[in-house]
């Protein structure tokens, strides 16, 4: 009988500091709000979880209009400039004072095209993000300024700094707009598949010597830091912090570096394109 | 003198503490703050970072293992002198380099600097 009733009395203790825990952590605010200090693993997972689902549920009415139309994008890009600019930068350029302080950190956009479709990006523009500091445009917006801001940031995708550089001179002019590009030119992602092989690629890698100087997953190559590791690099955003990383880009860098960026120590090794659009696959095919 | 703060730092890693040793006119790194400031400026959005948990950042190389680097952006040896140069003006060194100018002070620029050395 003693024994139930310690089992009980030890029971109610425990339910007790619980919930008294509890209070403490909502009431007494041990829970650090700061801003300034990041999430810990759990949060921002579960945080992540929770964004990408809502939102995909949400978004998955919607139908999004003709995108590829030059007057749209850049229509697009001119409201972006003045709202969102402040928040996420551009290609080369830096969020304002306003967007340094928040967090979650407000991601650049020039990736958001591969997370979100064009639906679900004018979703979170209408609509924002709940306690994330992402406002929702929907209420002093046309639902045409949202499909013009979603056709521009699913751009954003394919910009280097320089021709972002170039579409803001011509947001002003319109015969300089005549010239650019604005809807995305090919960026060899069908010939990458068609035409290269990525085993041969593999062991290109490594007779031209790319992994003495480049860590580089799935091939050894040790102690190499001449140039910096291409880990991920199927997700990484930009060759040598110059271009947009696609297949027609990347074979280029590979063949002639100091045409994309003067100056590089990165050495021309005399790659043959076929051999370049080899090693591109495999390089293209790294998410480690 | 940079230079020697760059080995004290790495001799002594997180327990830095021998301003004696260095220069009156210069800040002592801290390594701590220089971490906050790294999360504060989002380099965590752009940059696998160790020790740095942020939006998964694939817009600029990995700075894991960043003092074994040779070189900053394929142009500048690795050194800490540098590279508080590159982070203060990178449009110094590559006119249309993807990195930012983020307007960081040259104080923040040291710690942020020491804290990437120190990884
Ligand atoms: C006040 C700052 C602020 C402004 C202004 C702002 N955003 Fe955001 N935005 C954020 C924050 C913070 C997040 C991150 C939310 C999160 O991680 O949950 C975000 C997230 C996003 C995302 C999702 C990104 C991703 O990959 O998960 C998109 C798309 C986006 N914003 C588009 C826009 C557009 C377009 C504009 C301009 C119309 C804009 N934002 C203006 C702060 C802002
Ligand atoms: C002598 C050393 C060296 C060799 C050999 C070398 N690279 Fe590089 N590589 C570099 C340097 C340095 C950079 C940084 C260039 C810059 O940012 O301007 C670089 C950059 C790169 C990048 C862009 C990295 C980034 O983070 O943006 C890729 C991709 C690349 N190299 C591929 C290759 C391939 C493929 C080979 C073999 C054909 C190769 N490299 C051989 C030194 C080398
Ligand atoms: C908007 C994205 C962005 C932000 C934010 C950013 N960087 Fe970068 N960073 C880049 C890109 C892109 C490059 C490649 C630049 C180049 O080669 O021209 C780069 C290059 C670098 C390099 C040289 C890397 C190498 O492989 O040689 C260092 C070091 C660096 N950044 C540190 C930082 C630090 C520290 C911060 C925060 C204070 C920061 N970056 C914030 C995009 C960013």
């Amino acid at each position: 009988m003693k024994t139930r009733y310690a089992i009980i009395l030890a029971f109610l203790v425990s339910a007790f500091l619980a919930g008294a825990a509890g209070a403490m952590f909502i009431d007494v605010g041990i829970y650090d709000l700061a801003a300034i200090r990041p999430h810990n693993e759990v949060e921002r997972k579960i945080i992540m979880f929770l964004k990408t689902n809502s939102i995909q549920y949400h978004a998955r009415d919607l139908k999004a209009p003709g995108m590829n139309d030059p007057k749209r994008i850049r229509r697009g890009m001119k409201l972006f400039h003045k709202q969102c600019q402040v928040c996420h930068g551009a290609p080369g350029q830096d969020r304002d004072i306003v967007g340094v302080g928040l967090n979650p950190n407000p991601p650049p956009l020039v990736k958001a095209s591969e997370h979100w479709s064009a639906e679900e990006i004018a979703w979170i523009i209408e609509n924002g993000i709940k306690m994330a500091g992402m406002p929702a445009f929907g209420l002093g917006q046309s639902e045409q300024d949202i499909w013009d801001l979603s056709a521009f940031v699913t751009r954003l995708n394919t910009l280097s700094p320089e021709e972002y550089k170039h579409m803001l001179l011509a947001l002003q002019d319109d015969a300089l707009a005549e010239e650019l590009q604005w809807v995305a030119p090919e960026q060899g992602w069908k010939k990458l598949k068609q035409v290269s092989n990525r085993k041969r690629g593999k062991r290109l890698l490594k007779r031209f010597g790319c992994t003495g100087c480049h860590i580089i997953p799935g091939i050894r190559s040790l102690n190499s830091y001449g140039g910096p590791p291409l880990t991920n690099w199927k997700k990484r955003h930009f060759i040598a912090g110059s271009v947009a990383n696609n297949p027609i880009n990347l074979v280029q860098w590979i063949r002639f570096p100091e045409t994309i960026n003067k100056g590089t120590m990165m050495p021309n090794l005399n790659v043959s394109e076929r051999d370049a659009w080899d090693m591109a696959n495999y390089l293209l095919s790294i998410e480690e | 003198m940079y230079v020697k703060i760059l080995i004290i730092i790495l001799s002594v890693g997180c327990q830095f503490k021998q301003p004696d040793v260095l220069d009156e006119k210069i800040k002592v790194p801290d390594i701590k703050r220089g971490k906050t400031l790294v999360f504060a400026y989002g380099c965590g959005v752009c940059h696998t970072i160790s020790g740095i948990r942020d939006y998964p950042g694939a817009i600029g190389p990995p700075l894991t293992d960043w003092a074994k680097r040779k070189y900053i952006a394929g142009k500048l040896p690795n050194r800490m002198s540098e590279l508080i140069l590159w982070l203060k003006n990178p449009q110094a060194f590559e006119k249309n380099s993807a990195m930012p100018n983020l307007g960081i002070s040259q104080d923040e620029a040291i710690d942020i600097a020491a804290y990437l050395y120190s990884q």
